[in-house]
């Protein structure tokens, strides 16, 4: 009996909130929210999350709420309440969100939902991912050229699709470039930890690799020092790394959040966005690109590299 | 007088987390918000607002139980820091009985699936009690390292063997909507484990008090050599209270994949093992208290997200007032009430014009 009590109070608190701003602003009242598994200033996944929702919000207008470092067990929790407290749009920022994004959206049906890097998007769902291949290939087929050991090297959290796909990407890249040569992964088990980071990849070193090309979110950090230290080159991701590491970075997978959640976010109508599973890659460069060359990079191997972009936009490359 | 002074000790504590509060209110404001604005986000997203007394309750079930696998072998003087790896293989076990256990019974199907978590948890508690039992090794560092071994244990089933085919994060497949334990709290997530947590601290509460068992433990908590001597087989009340600890960890575990996940996550407990810890020593090791001690903490768990939604406070903070909290409880515990000193304190002021010569004999 008592639940009824509050709900009637809630419906009734809401409905006074409700009433005033639907006059005042109509349709401009869009608000949406982002929560996030790591912190926001991580330089990596989670940074580039909150920086690409801020974007969105300022380019598109609409109200934006966060949350960090929101642990496994309170993703319902946090989804819920935006859903509750009458966000048009949440987002779960990683895939690890999928099953607690699955189970709140079907007791909020009038909530949009938006899982980065998702696999489904039905009912009120929505997926943002980006074609983690194609940009990884790239950067593998700098790595066969330049390798001088023939070893490259790729360091991953946890073997989820989207470091499956950047590393089948990269070793397809490696081999097209380089038949004769390999690549070692190694995982760490963990997205933040930089000692873990710097660890696996000089392990990875010491087998050989001089090409690497790591992929998780704070831990990234530990493996560029690593490569720092040892003189070894390699890859940024999320942004133009060669700015923080000039020595190590020859060329960045940059996967603009701003640029893909502002042209996300765009297709919202009537406070709610159309269930679709949004991808961008290379012929959405507003979204995904390459970042500047290392100068260590000959002419050469990036017209070959540029060649072989332009041929995965004209789908004639698909690795 | 003497009488509430004591008292006022007793609720060292409360006092203790009153005083986190303050200093995390200072924090607060130091990072440019009002404190009292916030607080009185936690206070209303934790315990008032409907939904937000929900995600407390969530929250309770587990560590209400992790608080118990604390209390009971503490009894016996075994230091359970292992709640945490406990309710990993308590989980790990449930759920391979539930998802690979087919052709039973509905219900007995769910009664196998809760008795495996607690035997999971069970036996993982029971290898450190044989170790400290026969060879004296110190259970507090044995078991804060299997926690690991188990968290990583789980891990790997869910990422190999267990993982759903497919899934984009390590998590196994979705166990059977028989097994679901049925909510309490329409709209929200609070299962029937709280229940079951209740439920519990009152009967071990019963036990510790009232059984020749819990006597039993506490004899030997308090002085193994006269336990010896007065009969009881140390080795094994050391095993058995151990066992018993670990199953109800392990029961929390089961209650979270059963109540609230329906699947075996990769990192499914945030430290609700820890959790239990500090929860056991907040309410003085008593299992009558538990409850309330649980309330509070989940509250303030559950409270400082709202508070991180409602005013925008960074979660650092946050993490950094549950940690205040923590750290002033844990000093509070250490300070021992001096009896003498206050009586003396309190002769004083009564009797001032007392001569020098007399303060011999008090």
């Amino acid at each position: 009996m008592k639940h009824q009590f509050f709900k009637g109070l809630r419906i009734a608190a809401g409905m006074a909130a409700l009433a005033v701003p639907q006059i005042a602003i109509a349709q401009d009242d869009v608000k949406f929210a982002i929560v996030m598994p790591g912190v926001i200033t991580d330089n990596s996944f989670n940074q580039a999350g909150y920086e690409g929702a801020l974007a969105a919000s300022e380019a598109l207008g609409l109200e934006m709420a966060y949350s960090e470092k929101v642990a496994q067990p309170d993703q319902p929790e946090a989804l819920a309440d935006y859903a509750r407290r009458g966000y048009n749009v949440v987002i779960g920022h990683g895939s690890e969100f999928s099953d607690s994004v699955q189970r709140v959206a079907k007791r909020n049906p009038d909530t949009s939902f938006l899982i980065v890097n998702g696999s489904e998007a039905t009912g009120n769902i929505s997926t943002v991912g980006y074609n983690y291949r194609h940009l990884a290939y790239g950067l593998g087929l700098i790595a066969g050229e330049m390798s001088k050991t023939g070893t490259g090297g790729f360091v991953g959290a946890q073997q989820i699709p989207f470091s499956t796909n950047l590393l089948e990407g990269y070793t397809a890249g490696f081999l097209a470039a380089n038949p004769d040569g390999k690549v070692l992964s190694a995982w760490t088990s963990d997205w933040d930890d930089v000692a873990k980071g710097k660890e696996a990849t000089l392990n990875l070193i010491s087998q050989g690799a001089d090409m690497i090309f790591p992929t998780m979110d704070n831990a990234t950090i530990g493996s560029l020092q690593a490569m720092q230290e040892q003189g070894v080159q390699g890859f940024g991701i999320y942004y133009d790394a060669i700015e923080d590491w000039p020595d190590t970075i020859l060329q960045s997978a940059i996967f603009d959040l701003s640029g893909a959640m502002t042209a996300v976010l765009s297709n919202i109508e009537d406070g709610k966005l159309p269930s679709k599973a949004y991808e961008f890659g290379f012929e959405t460069p507003e979204a995904a690109r390459f970042g500047t060359f290392h100068g260590d990079v000959s002419a050469d191997v990036q017209d070959a590299v540029n060649a072989a972009i332009a041929g995965m936009v004209a789908g004639e490359i698909n690795p | 007088m003497i009488k509430v002074i004591e008292f006022a000790f007793r609720l060292r504590t409360i006092w203790a987390v009153f005083l986190a509060l303050f200093v995390g209110g200072i924090m607060i404001a130091a990072a440019g918000h009002n404190p009292f604005t916030a607080y009185g986000a936690l206070f209303h997203g934790a315990f008032i607002d409907y939904y937000g007394l929900g995600a407390t309750l969530v929250k309770m079930s587990p560590i209400l139980l992790a608080g118990l696998a604390v209390i009971i072998p503490l009894r016996a003087g075994l230091f359970n820091i292992g709640g945490e790896g406990q309710i990993y293989m308590g989980a790990l076990c449930s759920t391979g009985v539930a998802l690979y256990v087919t052709g039973l019974p509905d219900l007995a199907h769910f009664a196998l699936v809760i008795v495996a978590g607690c035997i999971g948890g069970g036996l993982w508690a029971l290898i450190p009690a044989i170790l400290k039992a026969y060879r004296g090794i110190n259970e507090v560092i044995v078991t804060i390292l299997m926690n690991y071994v188990a968290i990583n244990l789980v891990s790997y089933f869910v990422s190999g063997p267990m993982m759903q085919e497919g899934a984009p994060y390590p998590y196994s497949p979705e166990i059977d909507d028989h097994l679901f334990l049925s909510w309490i709290m329409p709209g929200t997530d609070v299962h029937t484990g709280i229940i079951m947590g209740l439920l519990l601290s009152f009967t071990f509460w019963f036990i510790l008090k009232y059984s020749s068992v819990g006597i039993g433990w506490s004899t030997v908590g308090h002085n193994p050599v006269a336990a010896k001597y007065a009969g009881i087989n140390v080795k094994r009340q050391i095993l058995i209270s151990m066992f018993v600890g670990g199953a109800v960890a392990g029961l929390a575990g089961t209650i979270e994949v059963i109540g609230l996940k329906y699947r075996l996550f990769h990192l499914f407990s945030p430290g609700y093992g820890y959790d239990g810890i500090v929860v056991a020593f907040l309410a003085g090791l008593n299992p009558i208290f538990l409850p309330f001690a649980t309330l509070f903490l989940s509250g303030l768990k559950a409270g400082a997200n709202v508070m991180q939604r409602a005013i925008g406070l960074e979660s650092t903070i946050i993490e950094a007032i549950q940690g205040l909290v923590i750290i002033f409880t844990a000093a509070s515990l250490a300070l021992k009430f001096n009896k003498p000193f206050w009586e003396r304190f309190l002769n004083r002021k009564e009797a001032p014009s007392t001569v020098k010569g007399d303060s011999k004999n008090v």
